[in-house]
């Protein structure tokens, strides 16, 4: 079979400073491991590109990764703000934010859904407690063959096999007063080998308790085999990013997805979409708190810009009434000036028709404010001279007989 | 207290704010006021003028038909024709012994409407002591 017909799974995880990566090649028989390669975590670029190399190399891929947070549990109802995987008819694995650290991942798998996928067949109706071992935490869930009834994450670092036990038996305890049930057996998925937290378990437990053991890659690879397989559980299929807010803090991690057929129609990541959302006002909000970390409300943050609206709300006012009035005023300087030349105009015609008088008669006349062209018959020179000599001083006069015994004026004043 | 509890961004706008109030605003709203007493000024000066016109009514925009109309009625022939932007050249017909209704038309022209004559009177004499008068109205 040629490279591009194989359905590939790729399976990775964190465990301590480490990355761990595998690949393999699924058949209807099962599925071909491949070696494990282990990386530090100071070569994650060189894993990714291994991954990378992988994804050229065989086309038809899904890329498995755990998530192996500590505050994941399970409900009975889909929580829209944090992301959400069903794993149950009416259970879902509830978290409060995915991080993959830009490493390609297109199917992320809660502890819970690896746990139930193992033990979903040996469920019946009587109570019974799955332990998951990942990464030095116990998952538990009390489980029937009707609902998962209670979740628990326990840590278990830097504690001894004793204390383990009588962690898992005080959650026991813990859930006999919520639902006066004990559990009829134990089953436990370990990933690593721990015969000594076994045995204790057992002896403080005073249960049977029939343990599986497989490592993370071989789950993995078994959940991702068949998409009907990985559409049952999965915390998300398809994202293109997602954000963790933590104090202020925005971190944003990338990865791709390629989903195979309808394989993983019914899976969300129902903080996506809300985070997309408000977005744009969470970064306003994050601008105006500050250093402080309490709450930013509404507001807060629009009584901020209540000064700065104001002041450009009134400037405008001002600055528009402002243009108004300048035309009203260029208008009635206008109108002034256009009366007072009127009036100087006025003023100059009444002034020549009163220096001629009865001692000449106007032919033509050009008047303005700057100088006057006349023309006329004269029959008082000398009078008619005084008089616009009065007028315009320097201005010329001249005189010039006519054929009819008549004499003609012009005066020009001067410039 | 408060203040120093209000975040960087709220400070910023409230700085900004008191920045935009002193260089723009203050000075547009004492520009504004300053315009209107100018305003009230001119319109008191104005209707001085009018009032010493013998006009109470503030002066109307030119319309060609409606200034024919009116001034037909002092004078025997008048001629309006149209020029370039808003201007008019006006021919009257005024008998040499009515030059001081003339004189007085066209000192209240330009309260009478908004209109400007140009710097320049010419006038012709015509036969029966009638001067013919021509210049230019521009509206304001």
């Amino acid at each position: 079979m040629r490279n591009q017909e194989k359905y590939v799974t790729i399976t990775h995880y964190k465990e301590r400073e480490f990355y761990f990566l595998n690949h393999a090649i699924q058949t209807n028989d099962g599925f071909i491991v491949k070696e494990i390669e282990q990386f530090h975590e100071s070569e994650k670029e060189k894993l990714i590109e291994r991954i990378r190399l992988l994804q050229s190399q065989y086309p038809n891929i899904q890329i498995a990764s755990v998530s192996l947070a500590p505050d994941q549990k399970v409900t009975n109802t889909e929580d829209k703000n944090r992301a959400t995987a069903k794993i149950f008819d009416n259970n879902y694995v509830v978290q409060e934010h995915i991080d993959l650290s830009n490493i390609p991942t297109t199917l992320y798998f809660s502890p819970f859904a690896i746990l139930y996928e193992e033990y979903k067949k040996k469920l019946d109706n009587k109570l019974t407690l799955l332990i998951g071992l990942f990464d030095r935490k116990l998952y538990m869930m009390f489980a029937t063959n009707e609902a998962i009834h209670q979740s628990w994450v326990i840590g278990t670092r830097g504690l001894s096999e004793k204390q383990v036990a009588e962690r898992v038996y005080k959650s026991m305890k813990a859930y006999y007063k919520i639902a006066y049930k004990f559990a009829d057996h134990i089953e436990m998925l370990v990933t690593d080998e721990s015969p000594k937290l076994l045995k204790v378990l057992r002896e403080e437990l005073s249960l049977k308790i029939l343990p599986t053991q497989n490592n993370i890659h071989n789950l993995l690879h078994h959940m991702a085999g068949t998409p009907e397989r990985a559409s049952s559980s999965y915390i998300k299929a398809t994202w293109k990013q997602q954000r963790r807010v933590n104090d202020g803090d925005v971190q944003i991690g990338e990865a791709e997805a390629t989903t195979q057929g309808n394989s993983l129609d019914d899976i969300r990541l129902s903080a996506k979409k809300e985070h997309q959302e408000a977005s744009f006002f969470e970064k306003l909000k994050l601008l105006f708190g500050g250093s402080r970390k309490g709450h930013v409300s509404v507001v807060q943050v629009l009584a901020s810009f209540i000064p700065i609206l104001f002041v450009v709300g009134a400037g405008s006012y001002f600055s528009f009434k402002n243009d108004i009035i300048l035309k009203n005023v260029v208008a009635i300087e206008s109108q002034i000036g256009a009366q007072n030349e009127n009036e100087a105009l006025v003023s100059i015609s009444d002034n020549i028709f009163t220096a001629m008088g009865k001692s000449a008669e106007l032919k033509k006349a050009t008047i303005s404010t700057r100088n006057v062209d006349l023309t006329g018959i004269v029959w008082g020179i000398e009078p008619l001279r005084n008089s616009l000599d009065a007028l315009y001083t320097g201005g010329e006069f001249i005189i010039k007989p006519l054929e009819n015994f008549m004499t003609e004026f012009s005066f020009k004043s001067k410039i | 207290m408060r203040l120093r509890k209000t975040s960087l961004m709220s400070k910023i706008l409230f700085v900004l704010s008191v920045v935009v109030l002193v260089v723009w605003v203050v000075p547009n709203m004492i520009e504004y006021y300053s315009n209107v007493k100018s305003y009230e000024t001119k319109e008191t000066a104005l209707k001085r003028m009018a009032l010493s016109q013998g006009i109470q009514e503030d002066a109307k925009l030119f319309d060609k038909k409606l200034f024919l109309e009116e001034t037909k009625k002092l004078f025997e022939t008048v001629l309006v024709e149209p020029l370039e932007d808003g201007a008019y050249e006006v021919v009257i017909g005024v008998n040499m012994a009515e030059m001081d209704k003339f004189h007085k038309f066209l000192k209240a022209i330009s309260l009478r409407y908004k209109v400007r004559v140009d710097n320049n009177l010419i006038y012709e004499t015509e036969a029966d002591k009638m001067l013919k008068v021509k210049f230019t109205l521009r509206t304001l």
